[in-house]
């Protein structure tokens, strides 16, 4: 691995001069972010880094901040010692930026895009080459989620599409699921909720552009109501929209997540890195109107998070 | 009917504009973080967010989209039969009437009908044209009936109750369908529906032709072709524009041969109507709205002609025009966590033209009307509401008028509310009972004039006042809900007529209608439902005709079947006890009256095709409204076909 460091190449022009300037050859290596800072969300990950870096107990090394744009022929003085990608799109520009391997660590990536860019598995027992931190949550959370919400045992319903099909298997083992459509045309969008929403007394909204976005969330949402089927979303505007209540991870939980996971290992001094993880931290946002017009009561938010928190354990 | 070429084009533009695009993003590219965090309008706002039933402030009783396929329903009017404490009748095949407890003729002139916040109840001849609606049956994705008065809400002629109706959202389907009704009794329906979006705009229309041959030896067919469009567009996160229009036009037969004032003729109808909302959603619960419409209709007819009953007036032309303008604004706010706020206000111009009903002096009769509206509504406990509102309306008939409202809701257990309520509310005389001045010419009179009906332009408004004491509960799943009610309402000022040629409208009569109605609920497995209404009333009044129209019973049973994958049964019974109609109406003995209801689908999931079996009154046949119907059994044969 270190190795292969040493054989980084980029071949740079105004990221060389200016790495050139920032840092004296005898430096410690950076890690670079690879980022939008334009981008809100790529702006709150940094926020959150920066805030969980600074509360590092060890010295952390530079971060360096790059957009994808600039990245194609860049040829570092200072080599990094690890590459954070913030969204797909910074993860696409660096597997095409035809760069040596580095030490890479994606986030802001759904768990479909980063197993469609790198569909070989690594074993990360001695580290691996490349992992992520998911921007999508762990099947498991939104269950125990479920399970806390209803007033009877959970009959979620599921639709799948492009993307999310890739949990397809995992939500055919668990009990609470009761009804799994996955979409293969817009037609079938309409029929599928006729079909699944009175059978469930939960939609689990799964992120997938392909089913979930602007043009479908009347859609979505007005059947639902309809058929008084709460939907569990997946982010904070959709729990806006009408969905009951969202559970998400921000952009700033996730950067505060990318932290430690530096900070983890500068501490180890062996650079290894973890497999691909779920995010860590999260939040939940409740409709209040929602809630109370469909006669359910929940907890406060924040009562939820710990509640799913003291689940899963000591952190 | 200029409007209906361009009814009818603009469905097909749209059409042309949304079927290169799909609903679906499309994308081949790899999902990105925008996957989550994309912004969203709010779909589900105050407004379209109902009240949870323990905590409504008044009696309400909603008709969902599975009990109207239950019902077996072909008309909007028969869904009303599965409401506590409803009647519903027929004066003849085209002329319906749904009233609360009694008190009802022909006219349904004491129903307030609103569909997706537009009035159809029509101002200048007092009553709902069931048959002149642009929408039909598969049109409707539920229905919110408040039983009872709610004027604060609703303004004037929110009187013995409110039917709230809602159309599909045009984002709520997708695709088209077409369906053909054949059945007994002449009945033949056609119907084609199709949605589709593009982006932010989405659209739904449908149009249909449908008839009938009315009852049994009657002269009462009815052909009608009719259509809707409706259209939502999303600008940006927080604003929405909705736009609607439809039309109806048609033939109606009515008359009788021994009747020299309803000889037998063909009534011409025609209606339209445009309606644009837009909607500004600062958040969830905080919005506004503006609203405008107009609703057109024009009938012509020609009374009078020869009849076998020994009198004869020279036949007379006798068309009427009816419009309305309207123009409301609506503001919803929360400030602070435990109240809510509503209020708003509208501005709206009635006119009617009917030469032969007011007198040629009187070609136009107008009204204008403004409403000031509020409603509050405070929880200071999560146990404990309060809902207090108030309208205040000015009209050129009958001055200034309040009707306020207060209720306190208390959920004694979490799941189990006591309701009580009070609330007054006015019905305005309609230029018909206030104004009318209709007369005929004597066939073979020598120019002799016949008063027919008379006006006397001094009514004072129809009030009452209702007392509401009801019992609320729900388990949690959802499994059971329950719904009981005392009630006392104190009618003044009713308006009847007196005398013989000319019939006189004279606020004539109080009333007391009291009694006790509930309605239950139990989904005993997610494939069986069952709704029972049951209502028991009495009115007691110095008019005997009033007390002798509200029957002592009423009650509804809907069974509904999910039957494995492809097949839905169900029934729908009622019981009304003997009643007297008023106005046309007669003597209705005690009838019950079974419906059944089989269907299958074909086909696969998003394209499947439907077949079902209506069968309408399995039990003996009955008199409907006036002596001359006979309600018998009926079939039909429906089916749907994906396009």
């Amino acid at each position: 691995m270190e190795g292969s460091i040493s054989r980084f190449y980029c071949p740079a022009g105004l990221i060389l001069s200016l790495v050139l300037l920032a840092f004296p050859a005898h430096a410690r290596p950076p890690v670079w972010v690879i980022a939008n800072p334009e981008h809100a969300a790529h702006e709150q990950f940094i926020h959150g880094l920066r805030d969980s870096l600074a509360r590092a107990a060890v010295p952390i090394p530079p971060l360096r901040i790059i957009r994808p744009s600039e990245l194609a022929g860049t040829r570092p003085q200072a080599q990094p010692i690890l590459c954070v990608t913030v969204g797909s799109r910074a993860a696409e520009f660096f597997r095409d930026a035809g760069l040596e391997p580095v030490r890479e660590l994606h986030t802001l990536i759904p768990e479909a895009t980063y197993k469609k860019l790198y569909p070989q598995p690594e074993t990360h027992a001695q580290g691996g080459t490349h992992s992520a931190i998911y921007l999508d949550q762990p099947i498991f959370r939104l269950l125990r989620l479920a399970r806390r919400i209803l007033p009877e045992k959970p009959r979620i319903g599921v639709l799948l599409g492009r993307w999310s099909g890739i949990h397809e298997d995992q939500l055919r083992m668990a009990s609470e699921v009761a009804q799994l459509r996955t979409l293969k045309d817009a037609k079938e969008l309409i029929p599928a909720l006729e079909a699944l929403l009175p059978a469930s007394n939960l939609l689990l909204a799964l992120p997938d552009p392909t089913v979930y976005n602007r043009a479908t969330v009347h859609a979505i949402l007005l059947n639902s109501y309809r058929y008084r089927t709460p939907v569990l979303g997946f982010s904070q505007s959709y729990a806006h929209a009408g969905a009951l209540l969202s559970l998400y991870s921000t952009p700033r939980q996730i950067g505060r997540q990318t932290g430690e996971l530096i900070e983890a290992m500068v501490t180890s001094g062996k650079w290894r890195l973890p497999s691909p993880a779920y995010p860590r931290y999260f939040s939940i946002t409740v409709n209040r109107q929602v809630a109370y017009s469909l006669g359910l009561s929940l907890p406060a938010e924040d009562e939820l998070t710990s509640l799913l928190d003291g689940e899963e354990g000591p952190r | 009917m200029r409007i209906k070429p361009l009814l009818l084009a603009t469905p097909a533009a749209l059409v042309l504009l949304t079927s290169s695009f799909s609903g679906l993003a499309d994308s081949p590219a790899l999902p990105g973080e925008d996957s989550i965090y994309f912004e969203l309008p709010v779909v589900l706002s105050a407004t379209r967010l109902a009240q949870p039933m323990l905590d409504t402030p008044a009696s309400m009783t909603i008709i969902d989209r599975e009990m109207i396929l239950a019902s077996g329903a072909r008309e909007i009017y028969e869904l009303f039969r599965m409401v506590p404490g409803f009647q519903v009748g027929s004066d003849n095949g085209s002329v319906h009437t749904v009233t609360y407890h009694g008190l009802g003729d022909q006219f349904s002139r004491r129903m307030q009908v609103l569909i997706d916040g537009r009035s159809v109840y029509t101002p200048g001849l007092g009553q709902v044209e069931w048959s002149n609606l642009s929408i039909g049956v598969d049109d409707i994705e539920r229905i919110e009936v408040v039983r009872g008065p709610n004027a604060a809400s609703f303004g004037a002629n929110a009187f013995l109750g409110v039917i709230s109706i809602h159309t599909y959202h045009s984002a709520a389907e997708q695709g088209g369908q077409l369906k053909i009704t054949r059945g007994s009794d002449g009945v033949e329906q056609f119907r084609a529906r199709y949605a589709n979006s593009a982006g932010p705009l989405s659209f739904r229309t449908s149009i249909s032709r449908r008839g009938d041959h009315g009852f049994d030896q009657r002269h009462d067919s009815k052909r009608s072709t009719l259509g809707n469009l409706r259209a939502d567009w999303l600008a940006g996160s927080s604003d929405r524009l909705e736009f609607q229009a439809g039309f109806n036009e048609g033939t109606r037969q009515d008359g009788f041969l021994n009747d020299p004032l309803q000889n037998p003729r063909t009534k011409a109808d025609r209606t339209h109507f445009g309606l644009l909302r837009w909607q500004h959603v600062f958040h969830p619960e905080h919005e506004l709205s503006l609203q405008a419409y107009y609703n057109y209709f024009h009938r012509s007819e020609t009374m009078g002609g020869n009849t076998d009953s020994g009198i004869s007036f020279i036949p007379t032309s006798s068309p009427v025009t009816q419009r309305r303008y309207d123009l409301e604004l609506e503001h919803r706010f929360r400030p602070a966590t435990s109240w809510r706020v509503v209020w708003g206000g509208s501005a709206r111009l009635d006119q009617v033209e009917a030469p032969l009903l007011f007198g040629s002096a009187r070609p136009r009769m107008q009204n204008h009307l403004y409403r000031l509206f509020g409603n509050l509504e405070w929880r200071p406990l999560p146990m404990l509401g309060f809902n207090g509102g108030v309208m205040m309306e000015s009209n050129d008939v009958t001055g200034t008028d309040w009707s306020p409202r207060l209720a306190v809701n208390y959920r004694i257990f979490p799941r189990v509310a006591i309701r009580a309520s009070l609330s007054k509310s006015l019905r305005t005389p309609s230029f018909l009972e206030n104004n009318v001045d209709w007369k005929l010419p004597i066939a073979g009179g020598g120019g002799a004039m016949a008063p027919l009906f008379l006006g006397p332009g001094t009514l004072q408004p129809e009030s009452i006042i209702a007392r509401e004491l009801g019992l609320v509960a729900a388990t949690a799943s959802g499994t059971f809900q329950m719904e009981l009610k005392l009630f006392r309402n104190s009618l003044r000022h009713l308006v009847g007529t007196s005398g013989v040629l000319p019939f006189n409208f004279i606020n004539e009569s109080s009333a007391t209608v009291e009694g006790v109605e509930g309605q239950l609920q139990w989904r005993p497995t997610a494939r069986a439902r069952f709704v029972l209404s049951q209502a028991n009333g009495r009115t007691t009044s110095a008019d005997p005709g009033l007390e002798k129209s509200t029957p002592s019973a009423t009650t509804h049973l809907l069974g509904i079947f999910h039957l494995g994958e492809r097949y839905d049964a169900s029934f729908s019974f009622s019981r009304v006890s003997q009643m007297t109609w008023l106005g046309e109406g007669n003597l209705q003995p005690s009838f019950r009256r079974l419906n059944l209801r089989l269907a299958r689908r074909f086909g696969k999931r998003g394209r499947e095709a439907q077949v079902a079996l209506v069968v309408h009154n399995l039990m003996d046949k009955y008199l409907d409204f006036r002596d001359e119907n006979r309600s018998g059994r009926a079939g039909f044969l429906q089916l749907a076909l994906p396009l």
